[in-house]
């Protein structure tokens, strides 16, 4: 099978590690008395690790997500994602494993939103559809072989 | 089997996930009951093939593949197929199904297609009852060449990430594997002919690595490769050498690396392949401890010399006294005590191993090593003095014309001297003898009145030297204070009664001499464990002891102090007693008002000898108990010490169904829980319908909150196999609501040793409110770990994922990040959306 993009620019990881915010937030999650609350690095986390459909790089190696694209207003999570070419055919598939991660990540209150970034993508305001429609995303994954393929990213092996 | 299918057909097609996974378990059932023809398991094989898509049946569904399996020839080829084309991802399965996988591999023999799936199956193998399976399979590959061969890089690269394995094999023990099996296989891969010259390269980088761990790992890799890979060139040993010279170089932290390296460097010197290297290494060896003796590497060197003294044919002690007698050097005083331990340590070695040192010395060598010690006798500080005379005292009787000359010197010395040193001159005296014994008779006369500890001292030569002076030592021995003289003086009185060139007659006189002197009724003798040990030598020597022990009687016994009592312990021990006495004892146990005794024996050594009595028939009395060695070491106080012997009348006294012992148990496991758990324990209750019953009722009643928590903390295989009884286990769960970590760990036991308890303790788990970080973090890994096993019961499955599911909202990220882990993993494997 062809690959859509052979070959994807891969970015250092990690970067945002050296600020003294992500530091000072580090420290403090060893003291039991600081409350830590869901923060976009918190988000951040549970979505890095996922695994591009088409290659093995991370979606935080690719920069397909990215602490700064990620807003949290309350008990709302927007992501904002970035497919690496704007025909990338897999975009479907990433935002709906991003969908899927975070929904069983966050507790039940959390509202999640997940889209493509404006004017990246050719179908965007198609999918931003699909991932805000919960019917239409669970009956996505009655699709065996689609929840199979959203399971390998998340678990992040090939 | 087919004909079971084909019931099964509708279950086993069902939509209920629930209906498929019970009719798979059924065929498995019925599988281990039928034997199944080839023909019938290729289609069977192919069937269940297929059905590895369905997560709900992939336990059963490997294990029937597995059954299956043993009666093909060949492996079915659809199962490579599906492998490489990546319709089953075996990392992805669960434990138990993936090792049932990998033991299908195991069955055929090693082909190239196979080879490639078992490489892609293994990948990221973290479980160790997996990665040993994980190994064995690399090990097959590896004995085909040539398949080895072509898979080489995969299988380094699979084999690399795991060395050195760090395995803990009592931290958990389901594994019930152990390290030594986990470190050989991997070493046996990693260095097989095929994979050694990477192999080795790793090697010389793990043994300079800054990891403690990785050193020692690695230096043990080095002996097994020597021990058992024949293919190894001479060439590659000397650049193992070579690191392990870098090795030396730096400063090691771990001291059992340090004592590691010379072991090391002698197994290499064993091999008559590698002479030429051990040339290398004795010569570096001599070098750094003539060069800097007084530092890490010297001491390595140093230990491998010592150890290579061990070989008859090795002759070492030439080369020391060389660097001795060239390098002795008195102003660095470090320098020259390590030398002067250096010669005394070989000599030691060398006796060690009745091997004859002094022959290796020609006579210029002898004179040089004499006159090299004179400078050290004369010396003024005090280490090096006392070494050269312990080095003197070894090598003095091969230089019989400089005796005098020596003693001469000590004596003008001697009352210069800081009291130890003078101890050593005389330790050196009664070790060599004394020539002039007027002289030394004279300063006995001095030092009687003007230094009574040197006098003290000075009589333990006296005993080689001077028999006018026995009944003064022998008292001297007994009421002396202090410890290191009553011990040298102990000691040399052992040597006197045990030399048979003295006249038996006149060795047990001074024993008997010593013997009433302790057991006079009117002396008033000081607890000493080092006299009760010489009363244990002396009756093992003589046969002094007849008197003493027809005496004992309870009576007797009762009346005596605990400090008279203190030595009559010994001959209980080891000599056989006045019947009278066991006759006594026995009837403490049988007596229906035994309860009464228990106020008698209140003195802390009246106990120690009724035990010590009852220790030494336990077999004819039937009567089980630990040694009092291992009692004391349990507890501290004696008078749980004579609680216990209270127990163990008690025991007896139950098992004849003594409704006032049960009473009185009932009364003591309120306060002392620990006995309940003892007599739990006790082999002959298992076998009591009635016991047991009594022993449940007393359990039910008990309020006290501590015994509740002690019983807990006393579960193991042991105390629920003697139990059986589940009724009374469920009622220690739900009492269960303590939140400390090693109680937590508890309740896991219960779920590895009684399934049926699973559903009752994750239940119980899931009620548990609290706010500490690390018992959430011990929660959720107990869990996890348990429901590894019980994963594929759908009720234990909701109940654990609601359980994690309250932890998402957690006010620390920690505990959130953990429950998420857990959650996604679980949703993967069980193929679930949301």
């Amino acid at each position: 099978m062809q690959l859509e993009n052979p070959k994807p620019q891969i970015f250092q990881t990690g970067n945002f590690e050296f600020s003294q915010q992500y530091i000072k937030r580090k420290q403090q999650e060893y003291d039991p008395e600081i409350e830590d609350p869901i923060d976009e690095y918190e988000i951040f986390d549970i979505i890095k690790t996922i695994k591009d459909p088409e290659h093995s790089f991370t979606l935080e190696q690719l920069n397909i997500v990215n602490p700064n694209d990620i807003q949290i207003q309350g008990n709302r999570v927007i992501v904002y994602f970035t497919p690496t070419i704007p025909h990338c055919s897999m975009a479907q598939t990433i935002g709906l494993t991003l969908k899927i991660k975070l929904m069983r990540s966050l507790p039940k209150n959390y509202k999640i939103y997940v889209e493509i970034k404006e004017n990246m993508h050719i179908k965007e305001i198609e999918l931003n559809k699909l991932f805000q429609d919960k019917e239409r995303v669970l009956a996505a994954i009655e699709n065996q072989q689609l929840l199979k393929i959203i399971n390998f990213g998340i678990q992040g092996i090939r | 089997m087919l004909n079971i299918l084909k019931q099964l057909q509708n279950e086993m097609t069902s939509k209920d996930d629930q209906i498929r996974a019970k009719a798979t378990h059924n065929f498995r059932e019925q599988l281990e009951l039928i034997n199944v023809n080839q023909e019938e398991s290729t289609f069977l094989i192919e069937f269940f093939l297929h059905k590895l898509n369905d997560p709900q049946s992939l336990l059963d569904t490997t294990y029937i593949l597995l059954k299956l399996s043993k009666s093909q020839k060949n492996i079915h080829p659809q199962l490579i197929k599906m492998i490489q084309n990546k319709q089953i991802i075996i990392p992805s399965f669960s434990r138990e199904a993936r090792i049932n996988l990998y033991q299908i591999f195991l069955i055929y023999p090693i082909t190239f297609e196979i080879a490639s799936a078992i490489l892609q199956s293994i990948i990221g193998e973290k479980d160790p009852r997996n990665i040993l399976v994980a190994f064995q399979l690399c090990d097959a590959i590896l004995q085909e060449n040539k398949v080895g061969i072509q898979y080489k890089r995969e299988i380094f690269e699979f084999l690399d990430c795991y060395y050195p394995i760090e395995f803990n094999e009592k931290a958990d023990p389901r594994f019930q594997i152990k390290k030594v099996e986990i470190e050989d296989i991997l070493n046996k891969c990693l260095f097989s002919e095929v994979l050694l010259d990477d192999s080795i390269l790793l090697l010389q980088d793990k043994i300079v690595s800054a990891y403690d761990r990785a050193q020692g790992s690695a230096l043990k890799s080095v002996m097994w490769i020597i021990k058992n890979q024949n293919k190894i060139t001479v060439l590659q040993i000397e650049e193992i050498f070579e690191s392990i010279q870098k090795l030396t170089d730096q400063v090691i932290m771990d001291d059992d690396v340090v004592l590691l390296i010379p072991i090391t460097l002698k197994e290499i010197c064993n091999h008559e392949k590698y002479s030429k290297v051990k040339a290398k290494i004795k010569k570096i060896s001599m070098k750094t401890i003539e060069e800097i003796p007084a530092t890490q590497q010297g001491f390595i060197y140093f230990n491998f010399l010592k150890l290579l003294i061990q070989n008859n044919d090795e002759m070492i002690f030439k080369d020391i006294i060389q660097i001795f007698n060239k390098k002795f050097d008195t102003k660095n005083i470090n320098v020259t005590q390590k030398r002067l331990e250096n010669v005394i340590y070989t000599i030691e070695e060398y006796k060690k191993y009745n091997k004859d040192y002094i022959s290796e010395l020609d006579n210029n060598l002898k004179l040089k090593l004499y006159d090299t010690l004179q400078q050290g006798i004369n010396h003024k500080v005090q280490n090096v003095f006392i070494l050269t005379l312990k080095c003197l005292t070894d090598i003095m009787k091969y230089y019989s014309n400089q005796l005098s000359n020596l003693e001469s010197i000590l004596f003008n010395q001697i009352n210069i001297r800081e009291l130890i040193e003078q101890q050593c001159i005389l330790d050196y005296f009664s070790k060599i003898g004394i020539v002039d014994i007027k002289q030394y008779q004279q300063l006995l006369t001095l030092w009687e009145k003007n230094n009574k500890l040197l006098y003290d001292y000075s009589l333990t030569c006296s005993l080689y030297n001077i028999q006018d002076h026995f009944s003064q030592f022998t008292s001297n021995i007994i009421s002396n204070q202090n410890y290191q003289i009553k011990q040298e003086q102990i000691s040399a009185l052992k040597s006197y009664l045990d030399n048979h060139l003295i006249l038996q007659s006149q060795r047990q006189d001074q024993a008997q001499l010593l013997i009433n002197q302790i057991y006079n009724p009117l002396s008033k003798n000081i607890k000493n464990k080092l006299i009760k040990q010489l009363i244990r030598f002396i009756f093992q020597q003589f046969p002094i002891c007849q008197k003493i022990i027809q005496q004992m009687t309870l009576e007797f016994i009762l009346n005596l102090e605990d400090e008279q009592l203190y030595y009559y312990i010994p001959l209980i021990m080891d000599q056989e007693l006045n019947e009278n006495l066991v006759q006594s004892i026995l009837e403490i146990i049988y007596k229906q008002e035994f309860i009464q005794t228990n106020i008698q024996i209140n003195k802390k050594y009246v106990y120690k000898v009724i035990y010590s009595c009852l220790s030494k028939y336990q077999k004819e009395l039937n009567l089980e108990f630990p040694q009092i060695s291992i009692m004391e070491i349990q507890y501290n106080d004696y008078k749980l010490n004579q609680m216990k012997l209270f127990l163990v009348l008690l025991k007896q006294q139950i098992l004849i169904n003594n409704v006032k012992a049960i009473e009185k148990l009932k009364e003591i496991s309120q306060s002392h829980p620990q006995i309940i758990c003892e007599v739990i324990k006790h082999k002959d209750i298992q076998n009591k319908a009635f016991l047991q019953k009594s022993i449940v009722e007393i359990i039910k009643q008990i309020n006290h909150k501590q015994t509740i928590n002690y019983l807990i903390n006393q579960i193991d295989e042991e105390f629920i196999n003697d139990l059986v009884n589940l009724e009374l286990l469920q009622l220690i769960i739900e009492h269960f609501n303590d939140k400390k970590i090693d109680q937590l760990k508890q309740l896991n036991l219960i779920v590895n040793w009684c399934k049926l308890l699973n559903l009752k303790v994750i239940a119980q788990l899931a009620k548990i409110e609290t706010n500490d970080i690390k018992v959430l973090y011990t929660l959720i890994n107990i869990v996890m770990n348990n429901f590894e096993e019980a994963k594929y019961n759908l009720d234990l499955y909701n109940i654990g994922i609601n359980l994690f599911k309250r932890y998402l909202n957690y006010h620390k990220r920690i505990v959130r990040q953990a429950a998420q882990e857990a959650i996604n993993e679980w949703y993967i494997v069980f193929y679930k959306g949301l």
